[in-house]
């Protein structure tokens, strides 16, 4: 599905990914794991086209999306929910919704408001005014109104509590059996990354350091010691 | 009674400068608001606009049209600044304040090459009276105020109720994340800036016949519409309506008794006397 070849990307002087490889299979939850400030969020912002690689490819499918802008990279089927959630904090709960589909037409689908029927009773309520979990729920389904093929999610269980994470996983999961969605997850939390991914890799100092299957990895595992230091 | 009858007028006056006002701060803030840049190439926009009417006229097409044509037409100029000149220069905003100065220069000179310094004037579409009640006042000051308000309204719905309005208000918010949801945000600038500059161009047209249209008019909007902002807040529509009504109403009844020069020097030390009680102006953010 998603095909990231050689990255070179950097702010300004110095660069920030050095060459990262790494393949998402179609219909799989795929990690990336690492400590803060190895350019997880980079490398996010990239795919999303927020920023220009400098060297590499970015292939979703056939389709080369490197260095093309983040609107068109939207359009070919690509949705982020970016770290800190994104959400507009000054407008309505629908109307973060209908942003997400605001692009391409049409309303918001119905099955949106199923998987998130809290959202639904919140429909009228300001953004900003939610709790922490309500907004990255929001963040989440705006993200799948506009029916992506790739999901990128930046941090999702940042600032949750490991009951709100849970059933965030397991909601992710029926979602992703449900549309055969494709998700590319950096995360930190390792219980949801045993939970929903499939693989894990780890990026350390700009390049991917390896990977393990997501089910093998434990608090003990030396790559979890070596690359998350827990 | 007497006090009334004397007092309607020029608060009628005062009303219908404070609508076209409003139509210029309302350009200028969307402008800034969305793109962050202050056009002060925006009061040339406006002398733009009056010129077109008076060219339409003098061509024979009506008013009213031609009033039309002209928004149109500094629409498409605004099209044609921000693809060549704003969009290069976003996020920049030291420097669109020199390009869109130099821009207001540019336009001022080609107003004079093309047509020369000296001043014209405009007849109104009509020079009837309407009674209303114990005064008679002009017809056409009337129909420009209810136009004026009506796009004004049409502007504020545009921004609140549809889906263009929605995206541009995203894109103003955080313009990566309306870039994420598949959002053009450089569209959605361009449209922006086309809106304020007809905006701009709808005003000066509307104003033409009422005072005499020359290249340097511009600047005599342009000033009280940056005080508008700067007294009413730039953060919301409401604010640039009540700043654009104390400023312009100010200016326009002050006008009556002393010189204007003087009326200007109140209205400044007004301003300045409000921003600094309320340095981000009377309205706050929503």
């Amino acid at each position: 599905m998603l095909t990231i070849s050689d990255l070179h990307v950097g702010y300004g002087h110095g660069t920030v990914l050095q060459g990262v490889s790494m393949i998402v299979p179609r219909g799989t939850v795929t990690a990336l794991m690492g400590r803060n400030g190895m350019g997880k969020t980079t490398l996010c912002r990239a795919l999303m086209g927020l920023l220009a690689p400098s060297a590499g490819s970015i292939r979703l499918d056939e389709l080369e999306i490197g260095g093309r802008p983040p609107h068109r990279i939207a359009a070919a089927g690509v949705a982020y929910v970016p770290q800190g959630r994104g959400i507009f904090e000054r407008f309505t709960v629908e109307e973060n919704l209908e942003l997400g589909v605001a692009a391409r037409g049409g309303r918001v689908p119905a099955h949106v408001y199923r998987w998130f029927p809290t959202l639904a009773e919140l429909r009228r309520r300001t953004a900003g005014t939610l709790s922490g979990g309500e907004q990255q729920a929001l963040a989440i389904a705006r993200a799948l109104v506009s029916e992506p093929r790739l999901l990128i999610l930046d941090e999702p269980s940042e600032g949750l509590q490991p009951s709100l994470v849970e059933e965030m996983g397991s909601l992710l999961l029926r979602i992703v059996a449900d549309r055969h969605l494709t998700v590319f997850l950096v995360e930190q939390n390792l219980a949801l990354v045993r939970r929903i991914a499939t693989i894990a890799a780890f990026l350390v100092d700009g390049r991917i350091a390896g990977g393990a299957a997501a089910r093998d990895l434990s608090p003990e595992s030396p790559v979890i010691h070596r690359h998350l230091g827990l | 009674m007497d006090a009334m009858i004397a007092w309607a007028p020029l608060l009628l006056d005062a009303l219908s400068f404070v609508l076209v006002l409003a139509l210029v701060s309302l350009g200028l803030v969307v402008i800034f608001g969305l793109l962050g840049v202050i056009n002060l190439a925006h009061g040339e926009l406006f002398m733009l606009g009056a010129y077109a009417v008076a060219l339409a006229v003098g061509w024979g097409v009506p008013f009213w049209l031609a009033a039309a044509l002209a928004a149109l037409a500094v629409g498409a100029v605004g099209w044609l600044i921000s693809a060549v000149l704003i969009e290069r220069l976003a996020a920049r905003p030291l420097d669109t304040i020199l390009a869109t100065w130099g821009l207001a220069i540019a336009l001022r000179q080609g107003v004079v090459l093309a047509f020369g310094p000296q001043s014209r004037n405009l007849d109104a579409p009509t020079d009837a009276d309407v009674v209303l009640g114990a005064i008679s006042y002009p017809a056409y000051r009337l129909y420009l105020m209810a136009l004026a308000a009506t796009v004004l309204i049409a502007t504020l719905l545009l921004f609140a109720r549809t889906r263009f309005g929605l995206t541009a208000r995203a894109a103003m918010a955080r313009p990566d994340m309306a870039a994420a949801l598949g959002i053009d945000v450089r569209r959605v600038w361009r449209r922006t800036f086309v809106l304020g500059a007809a905006l701009a161009g709808l005003a000066g047209a509307l104003i033409a016949p009422l005072i005499s249209v020359d290249p340097y008019m511009g600047l005599g909007f342009l000033v009280p519409a940056f005080l508008s902002i700067l007294v009413g807040g730039s953060a919301s529509f409401a604010g640039v309506l009540v700043g654009t009504g104390i400023v312009g109403g100010a200016d326009s009844l002050l006008g009556h008794w002393l010189s204007p020069l003087a009326a200007q020097i109140v209205v400044f030390v007004v301003a300045v006397l409000a921003i600094r009680v309320r340095p981000t102006g009377l309205v706050r953010a929503p």
